[in-house]
């Protein structure tokens, strides 16, 4: 072994750690662990010498003793993941869920003070290892977008749940809303609320992710085009189906723009336009369900 | 030195997000509660919420797992800073951590990992409290952990690491009884030598908690109730006070809030009427924590409760 940084109570705290850490969180378990090069790199033991740095108890081994430690850090983060992403869990099964998510936490291990952004590029992650990355889009299979988009609304939904929402702010009223003339509405400049998130799917993921929170065993749903809105209204997450012309309307909002300049934005890819009586509709009904901050 | 005007809270027990809407629509009476401050500083939705109205009506100790005294990375002042802004927020009577680390090179275990007992950490724990203490503007409380390894780097015992860091920084300490217990089996030392050599004029508050017995060693798994050698500690350690802020730990598998009250309620029955501890159902139970430790501190409370579906139409 190589002691060459020795302090007064033994090898430098850092190097120490460095090297603990290095043993407890590789996946191949201890063993393979204490051989890694990010270990041996701080402290130069061997599976036999490993116990001039950790010693046995009467019961256990020095490496045992480690392995209680390895063993915890993956099933603690396996846990919070599978109860973070349980629509997930259902989709791919014991094997392939810890299959995925050992291989995102080894890529990505965690860095936060807290567990609530474990999974922060989980979504990334997936779509950049899905085994048909390099292929042209319209060569891809479609399963990985399943899960890909699943992952996306089990994340958004956490992040809705806890992130900023409009409790206790005076929103803007759908009766106040209908009282505008159509001039008035096409001037506006809506602004989405904070929790406000909109999504574009290929899958029907929100309503697998539902099932499954609900407590059902639903299949794989076949691909369906499908546009939904996530939000917060009262401390409750609430999912809504849109419209393509809804969702691109939706899109466009950012509080700066005119109404009207959004409606000729996205008119190029939405015809035929909605007419400006429709959009004051919607708009109630968005200011009801919490989607608007302002109108 | 006294207790630092930390008063004595009664029997409480963990705020968890299973119970949110329990202690919301029941208004238990419940002497006071500890909440896992990480489940809480970056909220800003139910939990939070819950959190607000809760300390309107109860007193809250605010309980860390990612303060990572002892790690050799520099300390965190983005995470001291939300916490500082909580506690002023929720008036939290307290802080507290763990003597322990959680992580280095800028990554967190999510475990409580042990520090090599020996002069070298001594100092470097003692320098990242006081400096704590100074930034949070308040004593920090510190808890002994549970420990299933130990460095032959090790020059001291646990408790004379305690009683020098108490001194030396200044500092409280949180005694979990039942982290004395487990590490005291797993490392073989005697129990009731720890507790009596503790500075108790400094235990601001302790912990009580199940653990489970895998046959070579025991783990925190804070699943069930409380065994009865750690009441045996409780017990022990309540001598050396008129009276001192108890909690609960039961992190998972957890029962229904009444079960959990009734729990840290045995304490106050058996103290006063000076009676044995009670039994526990099973003594010890063997169970599936023993692969897994994996219902610790910081997963509690860290999702949304089950009654916050989301809907869609
Ligand atoms: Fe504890």
């Amino acid at each position: 072994m190589n002691l060459d940084d020795e302090s007064v109570g033994g090898i430098e705290l850092g190097r120490l750690q460095g090297w603990m850490q290095a043993v407890i969180t590789h996946p191949g378990g201890v063993g393979a662990g204490v051989a890694s090069p990010a270990a041996r790199r701080r402290v130069a033991v061997d599976a036999k010498s490993l116990e001039t740095i950790v010693i046995p108890s009467e019961t256990l081994t020095g490496a045992e003793r480690l392995a209680i430690y390895s063993r915890s850090y993956h099933a603690r983060l396996l846990q919070c993941m599978r109860e973070m992403l349980p629509a997930l869990y259902h989709a791919l099964g014991e094997g392939l869920f810890n299959l995925f998510a050992l291989d995102y936490l080894q890529h990505h291990p965690p860095r936060s003070y807290t567990l609530d952004n474990l999974a922060d590029r989980f979504v990334q992650h997936l779509a950049e290892t899905r085994p048909d990355s390099n292929a042209l889009p319209s060569e891809r299979e479609s399963w990985p977008d399943f899960i890909v988009e699943l992952v996306a609304m089990e994340w958004a939904f956490l992040k809705v749940y806890d992130g900023d929402g409009l409790e206790g702010r005076a929103l803007p009223s759908a009766a106040g809303i209908r009282a505008l003339d159509l001039e008035r509405i096409l001037e506006s400049r809506p602004a989405p609320a904070p929790c406000l998130r909109l999504f574009a799917f290929r899958y029907p993921v929100h309503a697998y992710m539902l099932a499954v929170r609900r407590g059902e065993r639903p299949p794989i749903p076949a691909p369906s085009e499908t546009f939904v809105a996530a939000t917060r209204s009262d401390f409750r997450v609430m999912l809504y189906e849109l419209s393509a012309q809804q969702y691109a309307v939706l899109k466009a909002f950012d509080g700066q723009h005119a109404l009207k300049d959004a409606l000729d934005q996205i008119g190029s890819v939405s015809s035929p336009r909605p007419h400006a009586a429709t959009i004051r509709d919607w708009l109630c009904d968005w200011a009801s369900k919490g989607f608007l901050e302002t109108v | 030195m006294s207790r630092f005007n930390y008063p004595n809270l009664g029997f409480g027990v963990g705020l968890r997000h299973q119970h949110f809407n329990y202690v919301l629509d029941n208004r238990p009476r419940v002497d006071w509660f500890e909440i896992i401050s990480e489940n809480f500083i970056d909220s800003r939705g139910w939990p939070r919420h819950v959190l607000a109205r809760v300390a309107e009506q109860y007193p809250v100790v605010m309980h860390g797992v990612s303060m990572s005294v002892g790690s050799a990375d520099p300390l965190d002042f983005g995470y001291l800073t939300r916490l500082k802004h909580l506690a002023r927020e929720i008036g939290a009577r307290w802080v507290s951590d763990h003597l322990c680390w959680t992580g280095i090179l800028g990554r967190n275990t999510h475990d409580l990992l042990p520090i090599p007992l020996n002069e070298e950490a001594l100092k470097h724990v003692v320098r990242r409290v006081r400096t704590i203490q100074d930034f949070l503007e308040r004593p920090l409380v510190m808890e002994n952990p549970s420990s299933y390894l130990s460095f032959a780097s090790d020059t001291m015992r646990e408790w004379e690491f305690l009683n020098a860091l108490a001194e030396e920084a200044d500092c409280g300490l949180l005694l979990d009884v039942n982290n004395v217990y487990v590490s005291s089996v797993n490392h073989g030392f005697d129990p009731l030598e720890y507790i009596e050599s503790l500075p108790h004029e400094r235990v601001v508050q302790i912990h009580v908690a199940g653990h489970t017995h895998c046959g070579t060693h025991i783990v925190d798994t804070h699943d069930g109730p409380v065994m009865r050698g750690v009441w045996e500690l409780y017990r022990l350690a309540c001598r050396h006070h008129d009276g001192v802020s108890t909690l609960l730990e039961w992190d998972s598998s957890l029962p229904e809030f009444p079960v959990l009250h009734a729990e840290v309620l045995k304490a106050k029955d058996y103290l006063t009427a000076d009676s044995s501890p009670p039994e526990s159902e099973s003594l010890e139970h063997v169970a599936a924590g023993c692969s897994a430790r994996a219902s610790r501190h910081a997963l509690a409370g860290a999702h949304p409760p089950h009654s916050s579906l989301p809907e869609y139409v």
